[in-house]
């Protein structure tokens, strides 16, 4: 187990919140007495499954909703605009470009755009056609997933300068087929994260890439990573089971994934 | 007069204005791509969100459902809602079509929505997937992107028995033309959007002719009686709402495309099959509508072939032409009938030569 103890009070503070609420008896329910939260019962999918949004909503603030998963395993999660511009996902740049399989991903990540003061370019399915507008607006970052980066790829034949930033957002990464995409960008950096959670980790991209916990992210190691964000969601995360597998560091908060 | 080469001419302009100098709040803007046409490529369009005013009816919108095909017009439509002062607390859900099976319904039935914006095709697939308890508490359906039949709004009426109907009228090049509409319309009339000019050029004896669009632009660049290919009228008399100007729309002029039942009707499509089918006819006129079969929407195709000499096989043309014909992307109209999207082919054999009225029309929408 790692707990760095420098989250102690704010985790309390979380499950204060939750365990109090008058919107909501999600958590409540799911915790029966238990009050210490290393010892709190995780939550996972199945239970964002079993509880429709309408009974885990903590506050009611304007946002969007995503449908997360597919066919029986769809769910709802909720976001507020202003939490969604708060989650670190790729650099401050002028004239981003968001390109992501999940077409509710896509609409979020140029909503956190937006809300960061930016004018964001979304694209396409068809290929061509994203391709085509990503030259034409003269694109200076990329937020992808790597699914779409790889239908992007003939795009960067045509680049005369390096971007800024490409941010590539997923749970799993194959670092050595995105290494061939490193002269392409000044930076590139992996966002783990789910569409449930938001953005959790960041690593920059090697061969091995070594994780570093975000800022408000609570990351425990128990066979996977269960995590627990310090911020009042709609539905908070609250020692949620990712099932990312990982290989904690020696020393220090740091991780790789497990191959 | 302006024509799809100076518009395009003209947005280029503004998006290398927005590139060297970008605005101050680059959040109060958005981006699309214009489809490509059989005349041109597209190009990018750049339009500032003037928030609440497009949207007077928009603080009654607590759960409100996006839902159109392309990602930008989902995207235009979420930053509309998110930059309105007016609804604190409303949620939005960006409805992609991919979602739409059978176990949507219970998550639909948990979103609650209270009002959608969706093109008319998207909007009865969604509504298919919906309880009547949940479909009777939605207040308000918003349509544009695709022409609305008599058959369509009745349809919507007995899904939605509670939903006013907001019809607009908006293309990619031109944005929303059309102001908030008002309930002594029928369809597919409008009144024009305030700092909107609609004229009509070349009315033909009943005061139809090519719709022309003028309307400020970003960084001072102005749309001026832009041709944007839809055939249109003035309505004379003035609208018991107060509202100076009426007018109507007919579809496309040239008829390029049509769009009916989810699917793109394109003429050079069409005239590629027939091509292709030159041994079993010479000429013909394919007309295309929605229709209600059963509760659900359906494209029906009604082709009228003429053969000059010899028999011509209204089976063969049918199995023939639906097998070779696109009508998306991907998929055929033999294949689209298999899924029930569209009816079989109709097939008439015309005993005379091919007469048409004025703009030589060999693909129309029956409305
Ligand atoms: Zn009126």
């Amino acid at each position: 187990m790692n707990t760095p103890t420098d989250n102690t009070g704010r985790l309390e503070q979380l499950v204060t919140f939750a365990r109090e609420s008058p919107f909501s008896d999600f958590y409540r329910n799911k915790w029966r007495g238990e009050k210490a939260f290393e010892r709190l019962p995780h939550s996972s999918r199945a239970d964002f499954l079993a509880v429709p949004l309408s009974h885990r909503r903590y506050k009611k603030e304007k946002g969007m909703v995503k449908i997360v998963g597919t066919g029986e395993q769809a769910f709802l999660s909720e976001w507020s605009f202003s939490d969604i511009g708060r989650e670190p996902y790729a650099p401050h740049s002028m004239r981003p470009f968001v390109y992501l399989t999940d077409p509710y991903e896509a609409v979020e990540k140029s909503l956190w755009c937006y809300e960061n003061g930016m004018m964001p370019l979304v694209g396409e399915k068809d290929s061509d056609m994203a391709i085509f507008a990503a030259g034409r607006y003269q694109i200076d970052s990329l937020i992808v997933d790597e699914q779409s980066l790889a239908k992007f790829a003939p795009f960067f034949s045509t680049l005369r300068t390096p971007l800024a930033s490409i941010s590539v957002i997923g749970s799993a990464f194959s670092p050595n087929t995105l290494m061939s995409f490193e002269r392409y960008a000044q930076s590139i950096r992996l966002v783990l994260a789910l569409p449930e959670t938001g953005a959790f980790a960041e690593a920059p991209l090697s061969r091995v890439p070594k994780f570093t916990p975000l800022p408000r992210c609570h990351v425990e190691h128990d066979s996977e990573i269960v995590l627990t964000k310090i911020a009042r969601y709609p539905t908070p995360i609250i020692r949620y089971k990712t099932g990312i597998r990982t290989t904690p560091a020696e020393d220090g908060p740091s991780f790789s994934l497990a191959a | 007069m302006m024509e799809r080469s100076d518009i395009a001419a003209l947005y280029n302009q503004i998006l290398d204005e927005f590139v060297v100098h970008p605005p101050e709040k680059p959040e109060d803007y958005w981006i699309r791509m214009t489809s490509g046409t059989t005349t041109g490529r597209p190009f990018l369009t750049i339009w500032q969100k003037k928030s609440a005013a497009a949207w007077p009816h928009a603080a009654g919108m607590r759960r409100f459902i996006v839902a159109y095909g392309l990602l930008a017009t989902r995207m235009s439509n979420v930053l509309s809602f998110r930059n309105n002062p007016e609804n604190e607390g409303a949620l939005v859900l960006p409805l992609d079509a991919g979602a739409l099976n059978p176990s949507v319904e219970r998550l639909l039935d948990d979103f609650a929505p209270d009002s959608f914006y969706a093109i008319p095709s998207f909007a009865t697939r969604i509504s298919d997937h919906m309880s009547e308890q949940s479909r009777s508490s939605v207040h308000t359906l918003g349509f544009s992107g695709e022409p609305i039949s008599k058959t369509l709004r009745d349809l919507f009426l007995s899904r939605f028995p509670k939903a006013r109907q907001v019809i607009t009228f908006a293309t990619s090049e031109t944005g929303v033309i059309t102001g908030f509409p008002c309930d002594h319309l029928s369809p597919n009339q409008y009144h024009p959007r305030e700092g909107v000019v609609i004229e009509v050029d070349e009315p033909d004896e009943r005061g139809i002719g090519y719709l022309l669009i003028s309307k400020d632009l970003l960084f001072g660049k102005r749309m001026e009686r832009y041709r944007i290919g839809d055939m249109a009228r003035i309505v004379p008399e003035t609208c018991p709402c107060g509202q100076a100007l009426t007018f109507e729309v007919f579809g496309r002029a040239g008829y390029d495309y049509i769009k009916v039942a989810g699917a793109i009707l394109r003429r050079e499509e069409f005239d590629r099959v027939a091509s292709e089918c030159a041994v079993l006819f010479d000429d013909y006129y394919a007309e295309a509508e929605a229709v209600v079969i059963d509760g659900k929407l359906k494209g029906k195709i009604v082709l009228t072939v003429y053969r000059a000499n010899g028999v011509a096989s209204v089976e063969e043309i049918a199995k023939e032409f639906s097998a070779r014909v696109y009508l998306t992307a991907s998929q055929t109209l033999e294949q689209l009938a298999e899924q029930e999207v569209f009816l079989p082919l109709t097939v008439i054999v015309s005993a005379m030569p091919l007469v048409r009225d004025g703009k030589a029309k060999k693909l129309s929408l029956r409305t």
